[in-house]
This record gives structure tokens, sequence and C-alpha cells, in this order.
């Protein structure tokens, strides 16, 4: 038991910092980030033994705390549309980073998702599809769509084969 | 090699999914094919660039406030204790609840309810003198015998069996 508890203790340092950040990335969930954490680690902690059954314990910890935002959101019973919290970063006087972010806000909900996950979280493939519970082809297939439709806002000019569906 | 198969290996790479034989092969592919070479390099700028957007710069992340895991197990606990603790009032609630519906209900009988009814009587005083077994009541029954039985026929006769030959 106090190994298994030393683990968890330090799955938490690892993970807790990322998942404060998704959290508070997203504005309809930044007010209550830190709660959300600890509802996530909450929930890891009541069944433990179903990470063995992950890909990855990170894969596993995410899923959760996406449901866990979830969860807040539906009780809420508000919809509210996405809106990056990011604060400017190193590159804040290229316009072509501000004019990725405005593109970015405008993708579709699950394309947005999929990419966030790759590009902040850095989430495998196959990670990504367990946090979501959609085949890797398919996160495969948002990502491509994603990247396509990021190109066609920002470089109108560049014309490539394949259109979003 | 296929277009299909192509975007999606330009896509691997450029979200660093491609493993590093694979994506040798693929360079050499690309040295071979300019054209599709520039269309690479495109999807490869507009990931990083995507990945500069949404990337939080490095204060932020450090001065990120962060709840020690032992508040996490004692939330664990809490809740769990207020979880046994619910599921106690529950029962309790619905205990009440059905006792005060039984106790409202107007199918029980009038006669369940008025307790005066199912009083037991006192036992009637008699006297011991005066008691079925006494002394007093059998040498009255012996000397003034007030019913005399008929002796009963003995051996009983069996009824007669009777055909109904109609």
């Amino acid at each position: 038991v106090t190994a298994a508890r030393v683990q968890l203790e330090q799955l938490y340092r690892e993970l807790a910092p990322s998942l404060l950040l998704y959290f508070r990335r997203q504005r309809a969930l930044a007010g209550a980030a830190e709660d959300l954490v600890q509802d996530t680690f909450t929930r890891v902690l009541r069944r433990p033994e179903r990470m063995r059954a992950s890909i990855s314990a990170r894969a596993y910890v995410f899923g959760i705390a996406r449901h866990v935002g979830l969860d807040m959101l539906r009780a809420r019973r508000e919809h509210v549309p996405w809106q990056d919290m990011a604060g400017p970063a190193a590159d804040e006087r290229d316009e072509r980073v501000e004019a990725m972010r405005a593109a970015i806000a405008t993708l579709p909900e699950p394309q947005r998702e999929t990419l966030l996950l790759r590009l902040q979280q850095e989430l495998s493939y196959e990670e990504i599809a367990e946090v979501l519970g959609v085949p890797v082809g398919t996160v495969r297939s948002r990502l491509h769509h994603a990247v396509l439709r990021l190109q066609e806002i920002l470089k109108p000019s560049v014309n490539l084969k394949s259109e979003p569906k | 090699m296929k277009t299909e198969n192509l975007e999606a290996l330009l896509l691997d790479r450029a979200f660093g999914q491609l493993g590093p034989e694979v994506a040798e092969l693929l360079d050499e592919y690309l040295m071979q094919n300019p054209t599709v070479g520039v269309q690479a390099a495109v999807l490869r700028g507009t990931v990083e660039i995507a990945r500069v957007a949404v990337a939080l710069p490095p204060s932020t992340i450090n001065q990120t406030p962060l709840r020690d895991f032992a508040a996490v197990q004692r939330s664990l606990e809490w809740r769990g204790l207020s979880r046994e603790t619910l599921k106690i009032a529950a029962c309790v609630a619905v205990g009440l609840s059905l006792g005060w519906m039984a106790r409202a209900s107007k199918g029980v009988p009038d006669a369940v309810r008025r307790t005066e009814l199912v009083r037991i009587a006192p036992p009637p005083t008699i006297s011991p003198a005066e008691a079925f077994w006494s002394r007093k009541r059998i040498e009255a029954e012996l000397s003034h015998p007030t019913r005399r039985h008929a002796p009963l026929p003995w051996p009983i006769a069996q009824p007669q069996q009777t055909r109904d030959k109609s």
C-alpha cells in the first residue's frame, strides 16, 4: 500500500501542473482549475487499479480530467464557447502566431481538442485516442483536417489536395 | 507512393510521430521530389507555428500553485465519509417517511386505533368457596343432581345401507 501511495504521489507531482494548465487554458473552467485537478486525482485514487489497463498513466489521468471538465460544464448547463487563456508567448510580436491563435479558435471542437492534446500536452496518437475514446485513425484524421484548415485560413494561396470534411 | 499515404506520413512527421527509419526514407523521397518537399515544409511550418501559439510562457508554468498530495487524499477520505453518512441519513429518512405515511393513512381500521377495545377486562372476582372445584359446589352437585344423562346404547348399531334401485 505504501509503495502504491508513493507511486501515486509521484504521478501527482508529475501530472498535476500539466492538468492545472489544461484546465486553466479553458476560460470556462479556469476559475475552478485547482478544484478540478483535485477532483481528477480523487477519482484516480478511488480506483487506481484501472490505470494498469490504460496505455499510459498520462493518458488515463487526462481522460479522467476531460470527463471532470465536461461534468462541470454539464452541471452548469451553459455553453461557453472555447476561448484560449494563453498569455502572450515569447513570439508575441509575431503576427503569424496571433493569427494562428485566432485560427485555432475557429476550428471545430473535436479538431481543436485533438490538436491541443497533441501540441500542448504532447500526447501520442494512441494516448489521445484513449483520452477522447475514439480510434487512432480518427485522431489522425482530425489532426489532418485541422492542419489543412489552419493552412487554408492562414495562407489561402497554398493549395493542398485534400479538403476538410 | 499514394497521395493519401504520403499525406499521412508528412503529417506524422510534422507532429513528431514518425519513427527514425521511416523518417529517413521519407527524407530521401522528398529530396527526389522537390514539389512534395515544399508541401512538407509548409505543413511542418504550420504545425510549428501552432505549437508556439498554444504554448504557455515558462513563467506562467512556474507560478502555478499546486495543492499538496495530502490534501487530495483528505478530500477522498472526506468524500467516502460523507457518502456513508448520506447512506445512513437516507435510510433514516425513508424509515421516518414510511412511519409517517402509515400513521397518516386512512386505510387503517378504527378498531386498531381505539386502544379501549383491545384492553383486557379484569378477571371476575369469585370467592374460593364458590369456585368450580370448591368442596361446597361439589357437595351441592351430588346432593341435588340437576341433570341426568340417558345411558348410551351399546354396542352402537351400524346404519343400514339402502340401495336406490331407481
